[in-house]
């Protein structure tokens, strides 16, 4: 029976030219498999993550995968569980900045007007801004939580999700279909609705790739202590900690973690340059 | 030239707005947000009633709202003067530290933006000559690659081997212990030329190495796809075609060719400032580089909103002013625009 539902998802991906297919398949199998991680964390962890196991500073090995930390926790288990922090900051913030970003976007674009002027030089000037720097100064006054990083990063990436949308509405609103909507009387929301469903391609795509930058965001402001606090497991957070004995040779500390957040962000990048291509949208550089 | 000077003075009051708005948005941000400054510097300490309200008066936090907003904007713009420091040392004006540090931060965002730029000339005119051959490819997914890679991820990769186990590089600091340099510029690169102090150099340059290389490898992607993309679309284009019908020497064509793919990439340095600055840092606090971006790392420890709102609004000038840079550039070498 799960066959028959993932055969249209299968004969989705099938349908993608070379590279693209590949770099998809790349990317999905990075993503399934870290959320996997993150929903049977309890399940295949080999150890409480938060709790000495075993001698301290031990090099990798069969008992511990990734071998343990300066206070004797297994790496492996942390990195684990530290993959539910991650991906609880980027999903909120993500629906979050989704959630005004594209409404705005659509109205903005539609209506045209004062509004769309004005609202359009505050998005540009913030969207100029580094992010990153922005988001430190949020989650600084906000007070160090996942929740807040997630807030943070969320009102960030507005003007991404804006930005973009209001340029395709722009594009969708010259065609004829929208005029004959206008036409035949229908109401504004039938006819955003409706643009709305033309432009979802590029909201998928904007979305995968700014969801792998709001991984490197998240794990920054972590990496900054803006998120969570020792000892619970996060990418960022141990990386941090790591650090100073990365520098004295024991590199597995920090670099397991480290290595995980790269390879997350790199499979939600895979999957938007995938579906770019697929729908060959020009996206920003 | 007259036409020049007008063009600047036109773009320059352009960026009053921008620089305004995200001066507002932060302003209001920081105020808009739960949290209380003063509160949050005291933490779960007890300090007197009537020491807090001396506190919050010494922050300016006092005055209404809108008095606040026109008085800081006015510090910033007249005097330079950005506010005090909340957290110890307490009182201290934030504008001396923000001046301390920021030439480490020019000196090292310098470094990366030569380092991003001739990989990402070298990567992208390669993939572009050789196009959708396999060198090709191997580029495009560098340039993936570089998109997704967290700066200290490969900043501590880069300290593990290059400095660790070959011992080449400094791994952290911009000067070793016991070397001083005269200040002049802040810069210590050219601050110890100018001293003629050639040992002071390559220690400076030792250290600075690994932080700009780590950042350049990570900007150097989005140079590389604009100039493979911007060299296939110029080789495409008539007047190209027209100089091989006449028989123009391949190099020479190629070189044309260079030349007109690199007008949109300088437009793009204006949007490369803003991941430069936030990228610093993360390589500042990676490789304990006395910056800004390190300054704004340690004021988050103490909790100072006033230090880091200080550093932020002068990150948003320097966007700003970077920004009116580039155009200017673009205007210079651009002879289609207009001014």
């Amino acid at each position: 029976m799960a066959l028959s539902l993932s055969t249209p998802i299968l004969a989705f991906i099938r349908s993608f030219p070379q590279p693209a297919k590949s770099m998809l398949i790349l990317g999905l199998a990075i993503v399934v498999s870290v959320m996997l991680m993150a929903i049977l964390a309890p399940y295949i962890a080999p150890h409480d993550p938060t709790s000495r196991v075993y001698v301290e500073l031990q090099p990798p090995s069969w008992k511990y995968l990734m071998g343990t930390n300066h206070v004797g926790m297994d790496v492996f288990s942390r990195v684990i569980w530290g993959s539910r922090v991650v991906l609880f900051v980027v999903v909120v913030s993500a629906t979050i900045s989704m959630a005004f970003g594209v409404p705005l976007g659509l109205a903005s674009g539609y209506y045209g007007g004062p509004v769309d002027k004005a609202l359009s030089i505050v998005m540009d000037s913030i969207y100029a801004f580094p992010s990153l720097i922005l988001a430190i100064a949020v989650a600084a006054v906000l007070g160090p939580s996942p929740l807040n990083a997630a807030i943070s990063i969320a009102i960030v990436y507005v003007p991404t999700y804006y930005r973009m949308v209001r340029g395709e509405t722009l594009k969708v609103k010259q065609m004829p279909f929208i005029e004959a909507l206008i036409v035949l009387g229908c109401s504004d929301a039938t006819i955003l609705r409706s643009v709305f469903r033309n432009i979802i391609q590029t909201v998928l795509v904007v979305f995968s790739l700014s969801v792998a930058d709001a991984i490197l965001t998240e794990a920054a402001l972590s990496f900054l202590g803006l998120s969570v606090t020792w000892p619970t497991p996060d990418w960022g957070l141990d990386l941090r900690s790591g650090q100073p004995y990365l520098l004295n040779g024991y590199w597995w500390i920090a670099m397991c973690p480290g290595l995980m957040i790269v390879a997350l962000s790199l499979g939600f990048a895979l999957i938007g340059e995938a579906l770019s291509d697929y729908f060959s949208i020009a996206t920003k550089v | 030239m007259a036409g020049l000077g007008r063009y600047v003075i036109i773009r320059a009051s352009l960026i009053v707005p921008t620089v305004l708005i995200l001066y507002t948005f932060v302003f209001i941000l920081l105020r808009v947000l739960p949290g209380d400054p003063i509160l949050a510097v005291v933490g779960t300490r007890y300090i007197p009633p009537a020491q807090l309200e001396e506190m919050r008066r010494m922050a300016g936090l006092d005055k209404p709202i809108p008095v606040q907003y026109f008085d800081y904007l006015l510090g910033v713009v007249l005097r330079g003067d950005f506010g005090k420091t909340l957290a110890s040392p307490v009182g201290k004006p934030v504008s001396e530290y923000l001046w301390e540090r920021l030439p480490a931060t020019v000196e090292l965002t310098i470094a990366s933006f030569i380092v991003a730029s001739l990989i990402g000339f070298i990567t992208g005119v390669g993939g572009a000559l050789r196009r959708s051959s396999r060198l090709d490819t191997s580029i495009r997914i560098y340039s993936i690659l570089t998109y997704t890679l967290f700066i200290p991820v490969l900043g501590m990769g880069l300290q593990y081997f290059l400095g660790l186990k070959l011992k080449l590089f400094y791994i952290s600091g911009r000067l070793s212990a016991g070397i001083y340099v005269p200040r002049l510029t802040g810069l210590l690169l050219l601050d110890s030329l100018l001293a003629g102090d050639l040992s002071a150099f390559t220690d400076a340059l030792g250290h600075i190495v690994l932080p700009s290389l780590t950042l350049g490898i990570v900007l150097s992607g989005a140079y590389t796809r604009l100039i493979r993309n911007n060299l296939i679309e110029v080789l495409n284009s008539d007047f190209i075609r027209a100089y091989r019908a006449r028989g123009v020497p391949g190099h020479r064509v190629t070189i044309y060719a260079i030349k007109n793919a690199f007008i949109p990439v300088v437009t793009y340095m204006g949007l490369q400032i803003a991941m430069l600055l936030g990228g610093a840092i993360l390589t500042e606090t990676t490789f304990s580089w006395p910056g800004l971006g390190r300054f704004i790392y340690e004021r988050i420890e103490y909790r100072d909103y006033a230090s880091i709102q200080g550093a932020v609004i002068l990150f948003a000038f320097i966007v700003g002013l970077m920004n009116l840079f580039v155009d200017i550039i673009y205007a210079l070498i651009d002879p289609r625009v207009k001014y």
